[in-house]
């Protein structure tokens, strides 16, 4: 076994007691924190399939800026330990426990269908993994007009963020 | 490496671009009058204007930045109608806005930014631009639509807009994805290449239906129409003429560019889907309309009938087709934006008309007003000399000559269905006696600026099509 297999069932295993760990406990602030450690875990996982860009987006995207959005809305609602009786969650465990077999089931079917030869050959990765510097050429590159418009998205939300919140009162500056 | 850029090439982004960062620059000082950015505003599209009605006229053509901008013909035009449209809305904004310097500045740099984000639209030779042209465009147009957000019903539109809004582009990027996945690539010709090369499969199919519901969304086509009403009346009036007019000539460009540029292959399943929906829009459009007692609620309703009829060219599906759409389109944004530049014009000391009783005795009182709208109203049902009758006729003309002779029968019911609701304003404008007295402000120099130019416009293509028309045919995909 070498260091990446072991590697490989660090992450692997710390995403999955993370990913349990966020449906288990009552506490919502407790299910957004265990939510974190598995972003963090799968970050690990991609790196490990030469995916370092995607890892970096992972951890800044998901761990950081998504899961503050989630803990500013747990908070602002003050949302208590939620019972598993009285809320929609106890009412609609039908409804996940056949949603959730159906994704087992999913995967399941690929993962066996990924253990075939032919399968196995067309998913191994062909090229070099691919790194930032190179994903860094291509948006300066070949992607230059869609980065650059992004920018002027960004613009725009700004503005309208600005238009929509800013107070007007007339002596608040 | 370095990539060659050809400037010449973007010049009317570009003359967008920098006039937005000269209205950004102005609005931070204080000691500038910022009436001035509205009139920046216009200046800057005016020349973009100029700029692409010389490189349409020269026929100019390329592609940049790896084959994602394709400047040709068709990009042009559609920049033209996006200006004219731009220009018309700042014009008739100018008073509406008032004097209150805070409201100017965002106001101008969002219907900026949503212009360019048109042009992206209507330039884009890959999905990904396409995508972030609808976005750009589409941030700017949910912002304006709650513009004036210390009135409760423009805060309404502006947040129906923005779910039903953030929706329809959900289903727009899943169908790139699907697209992508049947066909590899995102780029709107190698779609067209490697569709003919392998077999369709149902990737590909559900790719194109997702594309259509998000295009249905942004352009208001009917089972995904119900945004419509609620955003034009709450959205301010002129930002209700900016929606009606720009964005919907963009989606449809941004349509008619990948429907018949990337998957006319795919022709036999999409073009009855199209024949269904135009004939449901127009219908479901105009017979709402005639239950409206809300004038911007009966404009929205002629608006989505009026998508309607642009999908009877995009039925055709042939180069006549798609010449109608163009002249069509460009005749609905100044028409369009010439009613609701008559409603605004309307305005008692209490605020705007907007019930259609409001308008009782109006035309003699109030000439001027009576005049602009009863032509603009004209020219939306159609009648000639208007421009609204031209670009119907050619429209009609076109799907008979690709065979769909039902589908104009049902088009030329629906116009008279149209007539009556549209008449009915004008009658009660010219033949019922005011059941109260209202005080009327009176009329804004550059609202009125702004109508005659939409007056002389509906009037030019109705009484002369054929100065219009040559440069149309010339520009199709």
């Amino acid at each position: 076994m070498n260091a990446e297999q072991i590697l490989f069932i660090v992450f692997g295993g710390i995403s999955l007691v993370g990913a349990v760990s966020v449906i288990s406990f009552r506490h919502p602030i407790y299910s957004a924190l265990a939510l974190i450690v598995t972003f963090f875990a799968q970050a690990g996982l991609f790196v490990l399939l030469g995916a370092h860009f995607v890892a970096a987006a992972q951890v800044i995207v998901y761990a950081g800026a998504i899961m503050v959005l989630f803990l500013f809305v747990i908070m602002l609602l003050n949302l208590g330990t939620l019972s598993a009786s009285g809320s929609i969650v106890g009412k609609l465990k039908g409804v996940a426990i056949v949603l959730g077999l159906l994704l087992a089931a999913e995967g399941i079917y690929i993962a066996v269908n990924a253990l075939n030869e032919t399968a196995v050959a067309s998913a191994q990765p062909t090229a070099a993994p691919v790194t930032t510097y190179q994903i860094g050429e291509l948006l300066f590159s070949k992607y230059l007009l869609p980065f650059e418009v992004t920018s002027l998205i960004l613009l725009a939300a700004l503005i309208g963020v600005i238009v929509l919140v800013k107070r007007d009162g007339p002596d608040t500056d | 490496m370095p990539i060659e850029i050809n400037w010449q090439l973007l010049m009317p982004e570009l003359v967008i671009a920098l006039t937005l960062i000269i209205v950004l620059i102005f609005d931070m000082f204080d000691s500038i009058s910022k009436t001035i950015l509205g009139w920046l505003t216009i200046v800057g599209a005016g020349i973009a204007l100029w700029v692409s009605i010389q490189m349409q006229q020269a026929g100019t053509v390329g592609t940049q930045f790896n084959d994602m901008f394709k400047v040709d013909s068709f990009s042009l035009f559609f920049n033209i109608i996006f200006l004219i449209s731009t220009i018309l809305v700042a014009l008739i904004s100018l008073s509406y806005l008032g004097k209150d310097d805070r409201k100017q500045g965002p106001y101008y740099l969002l219907i900026l930014l949503a212009t360019l984000g048109m042009m992206l639209m209507a330039a884009g030779n890959e999905l990904i631009v396409v995508f972030l042209g609808l976005e750009l465009m589409s941030l700017s147009l949910y912002v304006l639509a709650g513009y004036f957000r210390d009135n409760p019903v423009s805060s309404e539109a502006g947040m129906k807009y923005l779910l039903l809004g953030a929706f329809a582009s959900a289903f727009f990027l899943y169908g790139i994805a699907l697209i992508y996945g049947g066909a590899g690539t995102t780029s709107i010709p190698g779609i067209a290449s490697n569709l003919t090369a392998e077999s369709q499969s149902p990737l590909l199919l559900g790719g194109m239906f997702l594309l259509i519901v998000g295009f249905g969304f942004k352009v208001a086509i009917v089972p995904f129409h119900q945004w419509a009403p609620d955003v034009y009346e709450g959205a301010p009036t002129t930002i209700a003429a900016f929606i009606s007019a720009g964005p919907k000539a963009a989606g449809f460009a941004a349509f008619l560019r990948i429907f018949m540029e990337a998957l006319p292959a795919m022709q036999s399943q999409w073009g009855d889907v199209i024949i269904l929906l135009a004939m449901l829009t127009m219908t479901v459009g105009n017979v709402i309309a005639i239950a409206q007692t809300n004038i911007k609620r009966m404009l929205a309703y002629s608006s989505i009938a009026h998508a309607g009829y642009v999908l009877i060219g995009l039925a055709a599906a042939n180069n006549e087709g798609i010449s109608s759409v163009m002249l069509y389109l460009l005749v609905y944004c100044v028409m369009n934006i010439g009613a609701f530049g008559a409603v605004i014009l309307a305005k008692t000391t209490d605020g705007e008309c907007l019930t259609i009783s409001d308008y009782a005795g109006l035309g003699f009182r109030k000439p001027l007003l009576g005049l602009f709208m009863t032509l603009m109203l004209l020219s939306l049902a159609g009648f000639p000399p208007t421009a609204g009758f031209v670009g119907k006729f050619y429209i009609f003309k076109s799907a008979v000559q690709a065979g769909h002779t039902w589908l104009v029968i049902i088009g030329a019911i629906n116009t008279a269905i149209s007539a009556f609701y549209y008449l009915r304003v004008v009658v009660t404008m010219y033949m019922r006696e005011p059941e109260e007295e209202l005080e009327f402000s009176p009329y804004p120099s550059t609202l009125v600026v702004g109508l005659i130019l939409a007056v002389i416009g509906v009037l030019f293509i109705g009484i002369l099509p054929s100065l219009l028309l040559n440069s149309v045919q010339n520009s199709v995909l």
